[in-house]
């Protein structure tokens, strides 16, 4: 992304807030779309907005295309909160893709949370090319959330308890 | 009069004697009293080794998407009890059945396992007959009190005890698929949860894979699930499978205000959407 050295700079902000949290720097995914979120994110890039460096960014061509699987192995790898995000209704580059991706996410995300996964782990938003602000904003909100929630301890002792006698 | 037994026999005598289909399949004795077992019938003589009784469990749907039987038979009749209706319909919702090459043999049985439970052979014989005849009573929220009170009050507990209990049911998890081979509804040819390039589900079963595989083969089935109960019934170490199966039930009807397998014209919620779908959940 292009905006690595914003990023960079939202680090002296995001740990400057991170009393509570103790050391804890919560590790982000965002899976986002190519034509909406992701252009909204590169804005807040060249707007030269500040916000929490702590997401790690996955562009794919539409929100349609994020299979629920994606968010599952986010989780197993390590990651402390995900944010899914595309274009707003009415607003796909493949017209529909993005309604498609509210229903199945509408009830994966309710089968996350019957599992016991907080749902702030698990968040979702519409974020168009125009909405830099809105990016930061959210992706600053989703820190410290997960912040305040702590690692995802669940998901690690999973991870744990697989590993083979070393 | 005869026995509904019986009156199953004739009319698989007569599917196969009239050529009407290539093979029948039932259910035959199993090796105790209390054990049913599939049959597959080809000749007419065979059919007295059909029963009807209320341990006639299996969801014989499962079998209908089987590339070998279809490929050595041209038409197959299954004998099919309500939930394998729905089985069969949602098989033709998704053109994995052509309906002209099916014969669905109805049943009834009243409480599956009780062997006082009446049984009956349906005298609805097409598939649109049948469908008419499960929409009769359909409600697109239909469990019994109790099992929606098993969702409810499941609900209720912590994030922390909710993970706490999957997390003991899905380390039992022993990867034997059973769930999956007995699920009429999981009938891909490579499943997501052997695929290794890549490998989105370890295939150990160790408690991440388990919990992987666990929520795939749940998510999978939202909104396809007809609610047979057969995945929960041949799961070795006893997952409450249905408790995730009817939760996901539940939100599909409240949201979509949809229930698998009861209409072969309808779309599929995940195949389908509205412009104005509820979206708050969504920043
Ligand atoms: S998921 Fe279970 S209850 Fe649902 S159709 Fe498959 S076997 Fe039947
Ligand atoms: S039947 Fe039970 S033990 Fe076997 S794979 Fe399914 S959930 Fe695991
Ligand atoms: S292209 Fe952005 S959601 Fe489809």
């Amino acid at each position: 992304m292009s905006t690595s050295s914003e990023t960079d700079a939202g680090t002296e902000q995001s740990t400057a807030g991170a009393v509570a949290g103790g050391d804890f720097e919560p590790r982000l995914v965002a899976f986002v779309c190519n034509w909406c979120t992701y252009a909204g994110a590169d804005l807040a890039g060249t707007s030269r907005l500040k916000y929490a460096s702590n997401v790690r960014v996955f562009r794919v061509p539409c929100s349609g295309r994020i299979d629920p699987l994606f968010l599952v192995k986010a989780f197993e790898r390590g990651a402390d909160g995900i944010l899914v995000s595309g274009c707003h209704p009415g607003d796909c580059h493949y017209a529909e893709g993005n309604y498609y991706a509210r229903r199945r996410f509408a009830i994966f995300r309710e089968l996350m949370q019957f599992l016991g996964i907080e749902q702030e782990r698990l968040q979702f938003s519409w974020i168009s090319a125009a909405e830099g602000a809105k990016w930061a904003d959210t992706i600053n909100n989703l820190t410290a959330q997960i912040r305040a929630l702590g690692p995802f301890e669940g998901y690690k002792s999973l991870v744990e308890a697989s590993q083979g006698p070393t | 009069m005869s026995t509904p037994q019986e009156e199953l026999q004739g009319r698989a005598r007569q599917l196969l004697e009239s050529g009407e289909v290539a093979l029948v399949i039932g259910y035959g004795q199993g090796n105790t009293p209390e054990k049913t077992t599939p049959v597959f019938l080809t000749d007419a003589a065979q059919v007295d080794q059909l029963v009807l009784n209320p341990f006639c469990r299996n969801n014989l749907a499962a079998w209908l998407t089987r590339k070998d039987l279809k490929a050595k038979h041209d038409t197959i009749a299954i004998v099919a009890k309500e939930p394998d209706i729905r089985a069969v319909i949602v098989l033709v919702q998704e053109t994995q059945v052509d309906p002209a090459t099916v014969r669905i043999l109805g049943v009834r049985i009243d409480e599956p396992g009780n062997p006082d439970s009446p049984v009956a052979v349906l005298p609805q014989t097409t598939l649109d007959e049948l469908q008419q005849y499960l929409q009769a009573d359909f409600q697109p929220r239909d469990m019994t009190p109790e099992q929606l009170n098993d969702v409810d009050q499941f609900e209720k507990l912590s994030p922390a005890e909710r993970w706490a209990f999957w997390r003991r049911q899905f380390d039992r998890c022993i990867r034997c698929y059973a769930c999956r081979q007995a699920c009429p509804m999981c009938y891909c040819d490579s499943c997501i949860a052997q695929m290794n390039q890549p490998q989105w589900i370890d295939t150990s079963a160790h408690p991440l894979g388990n919990f992987s595989w666990n929520i795939a083969r749940a998510f999978h089935l939202a909104g396809r699930c007809i609610d047979c109960g057969e995945c929960e019934r041949v799961c070795p170490v006893d997952i409450p499978l249905m408790r995730l199966n009817r939760f996901l039930a539940r939100h599909i009807a409240d949201k979509f205000d949809y229930k698998a397998g009861y209409d072969v014209e309808a779309y599929q919620p995940f195949a389908s959407y509205k412009c104005d779908d509820n979206e708050d959940f969504i920043l």
